[in-house]
């Protein structure tokens, strides 16, 4: 497969500052037209590696491309490609949110007349049209973030990279960044990078997964073959009064009359919550809990620190 | 000039033209150097009874020694002042100016996270090094020429009230104006802008700009105590020259200019 095939292909790219080293022999590709969740603690780097997609930060070791293209040896014609929002580039605060707009518009290229109609149509999905006049410095944080995703989006890039962009948000304004990010997607057949430690919000919107933890990847893949790659189980969340000791159910005991039982079978339920009945017992609660990506995230994190 | 490169440009003027403070400052010391301190000379040389054989030897140098007896000594140490010493700042005004501007380009964007959404955009760090220069450079020579006119006037009011002949700028000031200015501020401008890409403060990047402000406050020196006498002929062919440099020293710098020192 030759890198087009790819949206994003990162070979063996290491990247240090002074001792340390802040990403380390790491491999990832990135299939096109997928949301791509890059998941990790604070200082994993995920930043770092951001940036060297963008071709702003150079690797000490590695190759990366993206659409084709190495963005170190030609940053300004892969920034064609991409739009990027991080937690650190910021809009001008003394310009309004439409002068903002207009300004980055300009500096990807866009003609004046598309322009017009691309920035209404942007702020009116970003719910800011009411708020184009104000100066960027009066916004609120999600108001800011909103923005930012408006001027990464702004040039119809086929690659967005999202560093953090529901961080700081309350949960209204990370929704509406997420069915923004997902609307984008299917309109334009894009790729999406996503870099967040945000796990709720990434298991919504993310198709594939890769988990980085002090500069190198620990395992990537779809919620279903990481849970199948690491033998995560199904389990049964039940509370139950037992009318008789069983040893079974004693040895997945978590609290006072609270259990969570493994299993493979649906069928397997129903025989559990009928054995209690049966025995005497009463059940106050019995539900599903499948392996949630938090479920993987520190599973795996746990099983990186010992 | 790409479309990107004068959306830069646009932006950096339509910011340095909102701030008041920053035109005042611009404009102050500009407007003491070169209006308000020669009309206090011109109004003092005409109205002063002083032993003139301190400043014969100087004018003798000029105009040659037949013709000090018949000329009005005040005259000639005013049309010596207007001529060779006033023309000298408005090669240090322009490098002041863009020292100010050029210090705060990469800094200040810096400061506000904006630089880093900039290299996030099709531009190359080599082109939003030359549309911050050019921001510098215009609005620099602008300002100096504005100045220049308004101290044209108001000197020739001075002058005329108190009866000495007009002031017409020769072509030593047009050779100081359009080229010797123009020259300083590009080395100067390109200097500090670069600083300000590897400085953490606006201060560590003007700081770059005492080695082109030195030598000009010595050439004032110089010419205040006869010390260095600059022809019109030396002036416009070193004045060439050091536009051909400083524009390949300009070139220089954009190309080595990146994303993070």
């Amino acid at each position: 497969m030759n890198d087009k095939t790819f949206a994003i292909k990162i070979d063996g790219v290491t990247k240090r500052f002074d001792q340390k080293v802040a990403v380390n022999n790491l491999s990832l590709t990135v299939n096109s037209g997928e949301i791509f969740g890059f998941l990790g603690p604070n200082g994993a780097g995920k930043t770092t590696l951001v940036k060297m997609m963008n071709g702003i930060l150079t690797p000490n070791e590695g190759i990366i491309s993206i659409e084709g293209i190495n963005p170190f040896e030609k940053p300004a014609v892969a920034h064609r490609y991409m739009g990027t929002l991080t937690e650190t580039a910021n809009m001008y605060e003394y310009m309004t949110g439409e002068e903002n707009l207009y300004f980055y518009g300009s500096v990807f290229g866009m003609d004046k007349a598309v322009l017009k109609d691309r920035i209404e149509e942007l702020l009116e999905a970003v719910d800011l049209l009411d708020d184009k006049d104000k100066k960027v410095g009066d916004y609120s944080t999600g108001m800011k973030k909103r923005l930012a995703l408006a001027r990464a989006i702004i040039h119809y890039p086929k690659l967005v990279i999202l560093d953090e962009p529901t961080s700081g948000l309350d949960p209204e304004n990370a929704r509406k960044i997420n069915s923004l990010i997902k609307e984008y997607v299917a309109t334009n057949n894009a790729t999406v990078f996503i870099c967040t430690h945000q796990l709720r919000y990434a298991q919504d919107i993310c198709d594939r997964y890769g988990f980085i933890n002090k500069g190198h990847i620990i395992c990537t893949g779809t919620l279903s073959e990481l849970i199948e790659k690491n033998s995560f189980s199904n389990n049964i969340h039940l509370k139950a009064k037992l009318g008789c000791p069983n040893k079974l159910l004693d040895q997945f005991k978590i609290q006072e009359e609270i259990y969570q039982i493994p299993f493979t079978d649906e069928e397997e339920i129903a025989e559990l919550i009928k054995s209690v009945v049966v025995d005497g017992g009463k059940v106050y609660e019995a539900r599903l809990k499948r392996p949630t990506l938090e479920d993987v995230y520190f599973s795996l994190l746990n099983e990186e620190a010992s | 000039m790409s479309k990107s490169v004068l959306a830069i440009i646009i932006k950096d003027l339509k910011y340095i033209l909102r701030s008041k403070q920053l035109i005042a400052l611009m404009l102050l010391v500009p407007l003491v150097l070169t209006v308000i301190m020669p009309s206090i000379f011109v109004i003092a040389i005409s109205n002063l009874q002083v032993n003139m054989e301190d400043f014969k030897a100087i004018i003798e140098k000029v105009v040659g020694k037949e013709n000090v007896e018949l000329a009005y000594q005040k005259q000639l140490i005013i049309s010596y002042f207007l001529n060779n010493i006033l023309p000298v700042f408005f090669m240090l005004i322009p490098t002041m100016m863009s020292t100010i501007i050029s210090s705060n380009s990469f800094i200040g964007e810096r400061e506000k996270h904006t630089l880093e959404t900039l290299y996030y955009s099709p531009i190359k760090v080599r082109d939003i090094f030359i549309a911050k220069n050019v921001v510098s450079i215009c609005l620099s020579m602008i300002l100096n020429f504005a100045v220049f006119i308004v101290m044209t006037v108001i000197i020739n009011i001075v002058l005329l009230a108190v009866g000495m002949p007009a002031f017409i700028p020769g072509l030593k000031w047009l050779i100081v104006i359009l080229c010797t200015s123009l020259a300083i501020t590009i080395i100067s401008t390109g200097i500090v802008v670069s600083k300000s890409n590897k400085s953490d403060s606006v201060e560590e990047a003007q700081q770059s700009a005492v080695f082109i402000i030195l030598p000009i406050i010595g050439l004032v020196v110089g010419q205040f105590t006869g010390f260095i006498m600059i022809s019109k002929l030396i002036l416009a062919i070193a004045s060439l020259i050091f536009l051909i440099i400083s524009v390949m020293v300009l070139k220089l710098l954009s190309n080595k200019n990146d994303y993070y020192a």
